[in-house]
């Protein structure tokens, strides 16, 4: 390379050469900032506007298909059959729980929709979206079937006949089999896109941050030389644009490496604040929602009793795990003891599942374990006058003992508590993305005209000095 | 003089100054990806060879054949899965565990996967990454052929009841159902369903697969009560970390429920045992 290296022998050369670095890191600079950028803004559409919301929505399917199931098996268990099946055009009066199940069922269909938007090219996805809409139908006629079958009912509140059992039992397995578990992949196939999604983004978005303060300082490193060099050459103590440009560069490096930083910091509270424990706590409430439904199964269909009961305690459970408790009456027992130490004593969470992992994480449980176990209180008693005989009464005390086919205040209460944490979770979600868009506002022109400022001022600090040598 | 000697001066630090700034710039544009460790762990998703953990004794899930080879639905569970993640049967090693070897194997790398009547519980996602469940089986009862006295676990009272060494299976019907079978103790399930077919027997009670697998041999005389008490979600055990693994696997998992590959498999393994089987997917553990 001899042109360069006789380049550089001159003086001319040598700023030329500087000023050339300096432009340089300056490009580099204006690069990764913008890809920084890119990153972040990338990461909040993901968690914000496209796949955190729609993976939010399917999880909603899980829940409005619980809740179908928990309408149906209630309405059976009170035998509301006739407002269920009445058609408002023959001048009957259709009941709250048949426009319940209705509304329902279309926020299932509009969150399959939502699943099958985000499935977008995997067929494995789709084909589960079109069987659980094939399921839904299948489970109308079936629920259909067993209201018809029950209507003709004339022995006491919770003896359906054998064929609105048989035909019961049909719809119901069709939900837990099939649907429910179908519905729960396709929200597990969802959040790991978010958490793809999202892991990528913000590594890059940090790794962004490291390069814009790598770039950055050599951009100053490079300034400064052509300082030093400029000041000792032409016995001027400061070169007023290169100061200048010195001055902004510096800015702009600050700037851009805490805009990342903050970035990436509204990412993590989005992700880890917002959509986790959103999905997490929706899980709860739709596995808590089952559990009730379990419960009035069991009463429905006496002759399943062992196997409803122990979905019942497979549920408890998942959302909250002890360990060693294998029957119920040993979950009642532990969970006791466990929640009163503590909500109590303050004492160590020694037990697992959905709440174990969020007590374990935040202070703030004990409403809701409370209210757990206050629901659970309310099972054992029902499940008491169960196996004393008493059905009637037994399915008295499952429902709200005014509005009989609403379920128990114990569960409401429970579900309300999910339902406002949920709330206030993915408010937060929102937020995060909101205060994370609105500090990327000004960063769309701002890094390409500091960066044509500083250029321009560079220039304007070598060119007179270049001219004294033409 | 001093001029020559500043100007050397002034060289050097520009020279410096510059030189850091190339050094800065290539350093942060090339190691820039390195920062936060985004390298995975490895996964069987990248492997030509895997080494799978079965049983050894169970006719119908798994169980060694007469060329010492394995035969049975969680083998062939295995090798699609296996098929799927493009190692081919040949590239397939099958190591036979026990049920208390299963996660020291996967922890130390013995095996890549283990599909083994291997039952999600909390405290094995503690130790291993569970893919699946590829199917929920459900404790149940065997009864000779034409019993029709028992239909549930509650008939069982009085009844001469299989008591295995070493599996917890009677106490879900002895102790958490409190309901007074007469215990009858044996070596293996193969000798209770033995004792069974011979009429020293009433009940043999453990998850339905096993019993249909008993059950679907032929000449066995024995059937399966279809009266389920129990989750017993099979899960495919993975090292644990391997997420991305977990989920290639659940993802082949779907696919094997919906192309009716699974529905065939149960079919040809326990199609005469007379055990209702659930031919959709099963819900997923998700991958932690």
């Amino acid at each position: 390379m001899p042109p360069k290296l006789s380049g550089l022998r001159t003086v001319a050369g040598r700023v030329r050469a500087l000023a050339a670095l300096v432009l340089a890191a300056l490009a580099v600079l204006l690069t990764v900032t913008l890809v920084g950028i890119g990153d972040a803004r990338e990461g909040l559409r993901a968690l914000g506007h496209r796949e955190g919301p729609m993976v939010v929505a399917t999880s909603d399917m899980y829940l409005a298909l619980s809740d179908m199931d928990a309408q149906v098996t209630n309405v059976l268990l009170t035998g509301g059959e006739d407002g269920w099946l009445c058609d408002p055009e023959q001048g009957c009066e259709r009941s709250g729980e048949r426009y319940a199940y209705d509304i329902r069922r279309e926020d299932a269909q509009r969150a399959a929709l939502q699943a099958a938007l985000l499935a977008r090219d995997d067929p494995e996805r789709l084909r589960t979206v079109q069987s659980v809409l094939d399921g839904l139908y299948a489970y109308d006629q079936n629920v259909q079937a067993a209201m018809e079958a029950g209507r003709r009912r004339d022995g006491p509140v919770g003896a359906l006949p054998p064929e609105g059992v048989r035909r019961y039992r049909a719809a119901t397995d069709l939900m837990t089999r099939n649907l429910l578990p179908k519905a729960y992949n396709l929200t597990l196939d969802g959040a790991a896109d978010v958490d793809t999604a999202y892991r990528d983004e913000h590594s890059a978005v940090r790794a962004g941050w490291f390069r814009v303060l790598g770039a950055g300082i050599a951009l100053l490193a490079a300034l400064a030389s052509l300082q030093v060099y400029l000041a000792r050459r032409f016995r001027r103590l400061l070169n007023l644009p290169l100061a200048a440009a010195l001055a902004g560069a510096l800015v702009l490096t600050v700037a851009g490496a805490s805009l990342l930083a903050t970035e990436a910091d509204h990412m993590r509270v989005a992700k880890t604040g917002g959509f986790d424990p959103t999905l997490t706590l929706t899980r709860a409430r739709a596995i808590g929602k089952g559990l009730d439904t379990d419960r009035a199964r069991q009463l429905l269909d006496p002759a399943q009793a062992d196997r409803y009961d122990q979905m019942y305690l497979e549920k408890s459970q998942s959302i909250l795990y002890i360990k060693g408790a294998t029957s119920l009456a040993a979950y009642y027992r532990e969970l006791d003891r466990r929640v009163a130490s503590v909500t109590q004593d303050g004492g160590t969470v020694d037990f697992g599942g959905f709440y174990g992992t969020r007590a374990r994480r935040t202070d703030d449980v004990g409403a809701l374990l409370t209210d757990y176990r206050r629901y659970q209180d309310h099972d054992r008693a029902v499940r008491g006058l169960a196996e004393g005989g008493d059905r009637p009464g037994a399915v008295r005390a499952h429902l709200d003992p005014r509005w009989a086919p609403l379920p128990h205040p114990a569960f409401r209460a429970h579900d309300q508590e999910l339902d406002a944490r949920i709330s206030h979770h993915d408010f937060l979600r929102a937020r995060s993305v909101a205060d994370g868009d609105r500090a990327l506002g000004p960063w769309n022109w701002l890094p390409p005209v500091a960066a044509l400022a500083i250029a321009a001022l560079v220039v304007a600090g070598v060119w007179p000095r270049l001219s004294e040598y033409r | 003089m001093q001029h020559a000697a500043r100007s050397t001066l002034t060289l050097a630090a520009t020279a410096v100054l510059a030189g850091l700034a190339v050094l800065v710039l290539v350093v942060t544009v090339v190691t820039a990806p390195l920062v936060d460790g985004a390298d995975e762990p490895p996964s069987i998703t990248d492997r030509d060879t895997l080494v799978v953990g079965v049983k050894d004794d169970q006719p119908g899930l798994s169980q060694r054949t007469g060329d010492g080879s394995f035969a049975g639905f969680d083998v062939d569970v295995a090798t699609y899965v296996a098929g799927r993640l493009g190692v081919a049967p040949k590239d397939l090693t099958f190591r036979p565990l026990s049920s208390d070897e299963r996660e020291k194997a996967l922890r130390g790398g013995t095996v890549d996967m283990v599909v083994g009547t291997y039952s999600i519980t909390p405290e094995r996602k503690d130790k291993v990454t569970f893919a699946g469940p590829y199917y929920v089986a459900h404790q149940d009862i065997l009864v000779r052929q034409g019993d029709r006295t028992v239909r549930n676990v509650r008939d069982l009272h009085h009844k001469k009841l299989c008591k295995v060494a070493g599996s917890n299976s009677w106490r879900r019907v002895t102790e958490e159902r409190k309901v007074a079978a007469t215990l009858v103790p044996a070596g293996s399930y193969a000798d209770c369903v033995k004792a069974l077919a011979a009429g020293r027997l009433d009940a043999v009670s453990t998850d339905d697969l096993i019993l249909a697998g008993f059950a679907a041999t032929g000449g066995s005389g024995v059937t399966v009560v279809n009266a389920p008490f129990s989750d017993e979600r099979y899960g495919i055990g993975l090292p644990k970390g391997d997420l991305k693994g977990c989920r290639a696997v659940n993802r082949i998992l779907t696919g094997m429920y919906q192309n009716g590959a699974a529905e065939t498999l149960l079919g040809q393994w326990f199609t005469t045992s007379g055990l209702d089987m659930t031919i959709t997917v099963p819900q997923f553990e998700g991958c932690a």
